[in-house]
């Protein structure tokens, strides 16, 4: 049986609908880019089951409820959903070919987990999305000092980034050797593997008809730009707008607008847009589509000529909007930046525009681990320009010919179709998974030997909170023995949560067991003879028995310590009042 | 022409009515609109203005706080609202303008709920109220004889709403079930309305036809969609979860516009059984038609939308004014929003009548396709948004064209109305399904509720609602029952004179159970002759 595993992320649902009005709010690259793979990983990929381990789950799934983490209406009986816990018992029965995250690069807790266990060698392989935070340095540690494995990957979307990646590693093994003479190396791979788009979400429409719906001009040439308004975090759009100027004066008439259309809930950055906009003169040419429906950007795409996207910033990496346009038939019009230089093709599919930077960054730099991270994108980005002749050469080229635009719009689809298409990068995860497996295979299972720094011990850290910690013979009985515990169908007196760690069974037995005080060592003894336990197990049903009053602990097995805090109820106020004052 | 308008405040920015018709607007400024036209209108603070160029050239968004200096600096031509704002207010802006501009209003059934009759009495006859049916513009005829006493009344006219026809080819359809994440191969039936039992639909009635569809055909898609500004959804699902139903439901509120329009595209069916009084779904009705879709919906009796059979089908609203009655007394102290809900609890739509049709709809997709055609033909003849624009601005150019009348201002209100004087004008405009013998029987839904005995009532009506008195008629029914032998076997202990004082009560009651679709009078409902 072939197999995928993933863990699901905590923080996000990926479902989030897309029609509402104003549902745009913080649309964030890296979760459109998680719903879409793993929509399409079902749609493309081969595997009989989908185990999703999910880490806020506590019961079993209800039916539809794995379904509903990808908006699907029908019933897919490939996609399994588990508990975290259930993880060590499913390595065990099953035979993965990778365990994949699909948002982040953060693998090292599936790593520590997998080679914790030791039980088999399953590939574990995450994504990179933005890899510009300061504070990401202490994951790309924790990856160095966890010790990913040769059929790890870290897969980046296009070469600069990888190049991104490879550089953050290279610099901190070095760093660590200098600094502390440490000889740590990430073993793991790093992969470039595109993100992909949905080609028939995004594709050539009925223009006229779009344009009429939106009430966009029909008679321009249209140019879109689509992302979130940020100049702290995306880029900043002024420079688009000189340019756009530019190269409305080189056009023979004024026959194009600008639409920029994302979502700006954040910063109200648009008025800054229009009040530069307006201050040059150009305010009648450009529309501000803000905090659209999702539903509304393909739509956008296919009503529109041109796609231009100026990114400055180190926060993008890939640049899935340049794709969406590509998709769209869109010629595109960006800066040489990132993911864009492997993603655009100069002169076929539309012009790359030349970008220029240089070493400035000390300041920044020092003072990165104590700023925010915006600033320090923002104060970045400004030191990084595009050549604004270039592009109003390549705006008016384009808004001029029609020819050309529509020649370059077909070969960008054309281009999206053989490389981006989410067919084509299910299938070259595959290939990358099938090789990490045989990789894994060739090499034997080894668990890690002593306790890994990255486990905490929890009572052994905070132990001393407590009074005392009951030993094994301290005493204890059931609190009445009159009581017995509710059966199964009645409502159960704990939290709904609690049925992943707690047994009625064992419950029962113990109380049923402990009628007079028993040293909690013999009880043990006398519940593993009736069941299968462990002195873990026993001691977590014990103590929450102890909790809510249905054991009772023997004061006089448990030290001093207990019986000093002791409050005599039978006590007059008098004597309590003279306690009290010392 | 210098024509403004004040942009209505309401409390939700999910009105589904079209309470301001961008579109309309829009329109205005096509190429072979009147050029000369100059649009203002007055946004109060707060309001997010619309995108800005899609609108057209000669719209120019204000704030009402300009006002003042607009009215120095502009001579109106006509000011136009769109029914939303009480005509007194506007009356009283044209006082403060110090200009005699004429004033054009949309009198929509939905604005009737909020606005006492007397509103209208400020106007003068030089200004026109515009209605889009024929019925409103009887009922406000009538209301204007019965009840206002103004030697200028205004002028009354009827322009029809107006929508953009387009024909929407399979695949267009396909496109816009995959950007919705709908299935391809389903039978989809829209239901576009909003979600508010008060003003617009109650859901449970159309729920129940449509479980009865889905027992035989699995593969119908029933999607509820529009603004859900009340939370109803939420109680909704409780009866959903009950049922088999929950995988063929999808409710999508508060979509946005272009979500809207996929809705339309995608969908195969559409529907709107619209039950309460003040409910006006002719827009949507008429936005569905011009998609081509077959439409099953409330609709008036004569001069409608659909032609019965031809162009959809018709489903009648039903009442006894014998069961308002029961609530006459209450009704004076209650919001008018509570008001509408009580009044609507007792007003029925036939379900098995949308079972029927709704089954030959899903069962035969060339009568859908048939109906369809006929409907955009009906639409592009008839309520094309072009003509009705330009029907809008030869109004406006006859109304300039007369000149600077002497208007006489009238005072407000003339007459003491009492609040629910539109309610005794519209009702005794509905079928009366059945008197006081016409056989009543059970259904299978009723015999069912019997068993579970598990009814919801709606917290604005648990005050009327008693439900021994329920299961007292589904009990008799069962064995076939009238609203006399209701009545006789309820009320045989009290003596005759009470009996007769709670015999409206217990009408309200048996409308409610047939609202609900738990008992069916045994006569058959036809409209027009036509079944």
């Amino acid at each position: 049986m072939r197999l995928f595993g993933t863990f699901l992320p905590s923080d996000v649902s990926m479902n989030a609908s897309g029609y509402q009005k104003g549902s745009s709010d913080g649309i964030y690259g890296a979760g459109v880019a998680t719903q879409q793979f793993m929509s399409n990983l079902l749609r493309y990929g081969d595997f009989d089951e989908y185990h999703l381990f999910d880490p806020s789950r506590y019961k079993p799934a209800n039916p539809g409820e794995a379904e509903a983490y990808f908006g699907l209406s029908e019933p897919d009986p490939r996609l399994k959903l588990f508990q975290t816990t259930d993880f060590e018992e499913a390595l065990r029965c099953n035979d993965y070919l990778a365990f994949h995250k699909p948002r982040g690069l953060t693998i090292a807790p599936m790593i520590f987990l997998r080679d914790q266990l030791g039980i088999k060698n399953v590939p574990i392989t995450g994504v990179t999305h933005t890899i510009s935070y300061h504070m990401q340095i202490l994951d790309y540690l924790t990856h160095l000092l966890i010790g990913a494995r040769p059929w790890d990957s870290i897969v980046c979307p296009e070469a600069p980034v990888l190049r991104v990646m490879q550089n953050h590693l290279d610099r901190l093994q070095t760093r660590l050797h200098e600094q502390f003479g440490l000889d740590l190396k990430y073993e793991g791979r790093l992969d470039s593997i595109p993100l992909g788009v949905n080609t028939h979400t995004y594709r050539p429409r009925d223009k006229q008809a779009l344009r009429q719906q939106f009430g966009l001009p029909l008679d321009k040439v249209l140019l879109l730009w689509v992302g979130r308004f940020s100049h702290y975090d995306k880029m900043d759009l002024r420079p688009l707008l000189l340019a756009f100027k530019a190269a409305l004066e080189k056009c023979s008439k004024n026959e194009a607008v600008l639409v920029l259309a994302g979502d700006d809930t954040r910063y109200n950055y648009s008025e800054k847009v229009i009040e530069l906009a307006t201050e040059i003169g150009i305010e009648k040419q450009l529309i501000i589509l803000k905090n659209r429906s999702r539903i509304d950007f393909p739509l956008l795409y296919s009503a529109a000529d041109v796609f231009v996207s100026p990114c400055d910033n180190i926060q993008e990496t890939f640049g899935l909007t340049v794709l969406e346009g590509m998709a769209s038939g869109l010629p595109v019009v960006c800066s040489d930046w990132d993911g864009y230089m492997a993603t655009v093709r100069h002169g076929k599919t539309g012009f790359r525009i030349p970008t220029y930077w240089m070493e400035c960054d000390a300041d920044i730099c020092t003072y990165a681990p104590v700023s925010s991270l915006f600033y320090n994108q923002f104060y970045l980005s400004q030191s990084i320009s595009f050549d604004i002749k270039y592009m109003a050469n390549a705006l008016s080229v384009l808004i001029e010919n029609d020819g050309l635009r529509s020649k370059m719009g077909s070969q960008a689809r054309q281009h999206v179709l053989e490389t981006y298409d989410w067919k084509v990068i299910i299938h070259r995860y595959i290939e990358l998974w099938e090789e990490l497996y045989q990789i894994a295979a060739s090499h034997p299972v080894t668990a890690t030997q002593s306790p890994s720094w990255y486990r905490p011990q929890y009572f052994k850290t905070f132990e001393h909170y407590a009074t005392t910690a009951l030993k094994p013979t301290t005493q204890v009985r059931a609190t009445n023995p009159e009581r017995g515990f509710p059966t199964t169908d009645e409502p159960l007196p704990w939290y709904d949560e609690l049925n992943a760690k707690l047994d009625p069974e064992i419950i029962r037995t113990i109380l049923s067991l402990s009628s007079g005080w028993m040293a909690t060592a013999e009880l043990e003894h006398n519940v593993s003879r009736s069941m299968d336990i462990s002195t873990e197990r026993f001691r977590y049903h014990l103590l929450w028995l102890l909790k809510y009053d249905w054991l009772t602990v023997n004061v006089d097995t448990v030290g001093q310590a207990v019986r000093e805090l002791a409050v005599d109820s039978t006590m007059g106020a008098d004597k309590l009042d003279a306690i009290a004052g010392g | 022409m210098v024509i403004a308008s004040l942009y209505p405040t309401v409390e939700s920015q999910y009105e589904t009515t079209s309470i301001f018709d961008w579109s309309f607007i829009r329109e205005l400024q096509r190429d072979s609109g009147d050029p000369r036209h100059d649009y203002h209108v007055f946004l109060p603070y707060g309001v997010q203005p619309p995108d800005p160029l899609s609108i057209g050239k000669n719209v120019h968004i204000k704030n009402t706080a300009e006002l003042t200096d607009f009215f120095q600096e502009v001579q109106v031509d006509i000011w136009h609202d769109f029914g939303y704002t009480e005509a007194s207010d506007l009356v009283l802006l044209r006082q403060r303008s110090g200009q005699n501009f004429p004033i054009t209003i949309h009198a929509e059934l939905p604005f009737l709920s909020n606005a006492p009759l007397t509103t209208y009495a400020a106007l003068s006859n030089s200004d026109v109220l515009i209605c889009s049916r024929p019925a409103i513009h009887k009922l406000i005829e009538t209301a204007q004889r019965r009840f206002t006493k103004s030697a200028t009344p205004p002028q009354i006219c009827t322009i029809p709403h107006g929508v953009k026809p387009e024909r929407i080819d399979s695949d267009k359809k396909q496109d816009a079930r995959h950007l919705l994440n709908l299935p391809e191969d389903a039978t989809i039936i829209l239901c576009s309305i909003d979600f508010n039992p008060n003003s617009s639909i109650d859901l449970l009635p159309l729920l129940r036809a449509f479980q009865s569809i889905t027992a035989e055909k699995k593969d119908v898609l029933l999607i509820i969609s529009d603004s859900d500004e009340e939370g109803y959804v939420g109680r909704v699902k409780e009866f959903l979860e009950n049922s088999t139903l929950s995988r063929q439901v999808l409710f999508l509120p508060n979509v946005d516009e272009s979500a809207r329009l996929l809705l339309l595209a995608a969908a195969d069916i559409f529907t709107s059984p619209a039950d309460p009084v003040y409910a006006d779904n002719g827009h949507q009705v008429l936005e569905a038609m011009a998609k081509g879709l077959p439409v099953i919906a409330t609709d008036e009796e004569e001069n409608g939308y659909i032609d019965h059979g031809k162009t959809g089908f018709k489903v009648k609203k039903e009442c006894l004014p014998l069961s308002y009655q029961a609530l006459r007394k209450s009704l004076d102290f209650m919001p008018r929003r509570v008001q509408s809900m009580m009044v609507s609890q007792g007003i029925v739509i036939d379900v098995q009548q949308i079972i029927e049709h709704l089954a030959l709809l899903v069962e035969n997709v060339a009568l859908r396709e048939r109906i369809g055609a006929a409907a955009l033909q009906y639409v592009s003849e008839h309520h094309d948004l072009t003509k009705i624009a330009s029907d809008h601005e030869h109004l406006w150019s006859n109304l300039h064209q007369e000149g600077t009348l002497m208007r006489l201002e009238t005072g407000m209100a003339e007459n003491q109305v009492s609040n629910d004087s539109w309610l005794s004008l519209l009702l005794p405009s509905f079928s009366q399904p059945i008197d006081e013998r016409t056989p009543l029987h059970i259904t299978d839904d009723g015999e069912a509720l019997l068993e579970t005995q598990d009814i919801m009532v709606y917290e604005e009506i648990s005050e009327l609602i008693f439900v021994p008195v329920i299961l007292e008629i589904l009990n008799s029914a069962q064995s076939g029952t009238s609203l006399s032998k209701v009545a006789d076997s309820l009320l045989g202990v009290l003596n005759p004179d009470e009996a007769k004082e709670l015999l409206p009560n217990v009408a309200y009651h048996i409308m409610w159970c047939m609202k609900q679709g738990w008992i069916y009078p045994q006569k058959s409902i036809s409209i027009n002759g036509k079944e």
